[in-house]
């Protein structure tokens, strides 16, 4: 089964959510042979009929099928590991925690800055991830364009670096103990 | 040895960022770790839990405090949350006396950065304690401005950028390459 995880942090972005489940979104995904979409989408609220219902208690998920794509949502888990290690591909708002826990896990990711948020600090971030090849940042308006990026052999992420807080521990040491 | 720690924790990103942090440290000499949490932080609780399940000895206390800033709030009625989440903060960190705050960008820890110093450094009415700063790894190009103000305030005994570019910005900072 080749699967793709979506995610929205702790919040909401409800044009993701709708971008993935729009017709051409869903019709790269099946091109590229995916046959289920997994939604995580915090507290957004949706007119469609599948998600308005998703309780707000963890774990609750729904499944349906759209375009003969098996899909399941829901909100919020205890932990996103499970279905992060399921997905042959990941696509994620620019939050650092998702971004990180995904590129930790080795899946290949696509980034979805949210325009509406104003101070965007999240771009920075996904921005800089993108130059260091670690991943590839686009919108919902170029979502598509990107995903038919994926479709290229010659296509390669970095093998990602992780961040080591014990660097900081030695530091603070030094300040602390002198 | 102990070095009785404070940590300000902040929603979402911040505190998963602090929980990394924690654990490159050496918990066995950090201890207690008083955190310092906005009253209307729920996740928070939860992350700081995973550290404990790490198997490591944790001692910690949680603490509430009023926020000074709400995500999206204006700056201008900010200027008066902030106020009183400075009061606030007078009374919980003289009864804690940390001998390290650790503070990395949400704008709770702003009155408590202030409020540490004036008491320490300035009125010695607790013991000196040192003020370290860990802007967060989405800040790339620019500082928060938490760490814009630990700036130009000059209060930090450390103030720490995760990406060589801030450090060009800021030369006072300290670079040790990505931390989480």
């Amino acid at each position: 089964m080749k699967i793709v995880f979506v995610t929205v942090g702790t919040t909401k972005f409800e044009h993701l959510i709708e971008t993935i489940l729009s017709d051409n979104i869903l019709d790269i995904l099946k091109e590229q042979n995916f046959n289920k979409i997994i939604l995580q989408i915090g507290n957004g609220n949706h007119q469609d009929q599948n998600l308005q219902n998703i309780s707000r208690e963890k774990n609750a998920a729904v499944t349906f099928k759209k375009k003969n794509l098996e899909i399941e949502a829901y909100r919020y888990k205890n932990t996103l590991k499970d279905d992060l290690n399921k997905a042959d591909l990941v696509i994620s708002h620019a939050g650092s925690g998702s971004i990180i826990e995904s590129l930790e896990a080795n899946k290949k990711l696509v980034v979805v800055c949210n325009q509406d948020l104003m101070d965007n600090h999240q771009f920075e971030l996904a921005e800089k991830m993108a130059k260091l090849d670690y991943l590839l940042y686009t919108t919902c308006s170029s979502l598509h364009s990107t995903l038919g990026l994926l479709k290229n052999p010659h296509l390669k992420f970095k093998r990602y670096q992780p961040g080591n807080p014990r660097l900081f521990g030695n530091h603070l040491n030094k300040i602390c103990l002198q | 040895m102990r070095i009785k720690t404070a940590v300000v924790l902040g929603s979402g990103g911040h505190t998963g960022e602090m929980v990394k942090l924690l654990s490159g440290m050496d918990l066995d000499l950090y201890r207690p770790i008083e955190f310092i949490v906005a009253e209307t932080d729920n996740m928070s609780a939860q992350k700081i839990e995973q550290l404990r399940d790490q198997g490591k000895k944790f001692d910690y206390r949680i603490n509430l405090i009023k926020r000074s800033r709400s995500v999206g709030q204006s700056y201008l009625t900010s200027i008066f949350t902030t106020i009183l989440a400075i009061f606030y903060s007078i009374p919980l960190i003289y009864r804690i006396k940390p001998e390290l705050l650790l503070v990395n960008g949400p704008g709770t820890c702003i009155p408590c950065c202030i409020i540490t110093f004036v008491l320490s450094r300035i009125l010695f009415l607790i013991p000196k304690c040192k003020i370290v700063y860990v802007e967060s790894i989405c800040r790339v190009k620019k500082f928060s401005l938490s760490g814009k103000i630990l700036y130009s305030l000059k209060i930090a005994d450390s103030l720490i950028v995760q990406w060589p570019e801030l450090k060009e910005i800021y030369p006072q900072s300290v670079y040790l390459g990505q931390l989480v």
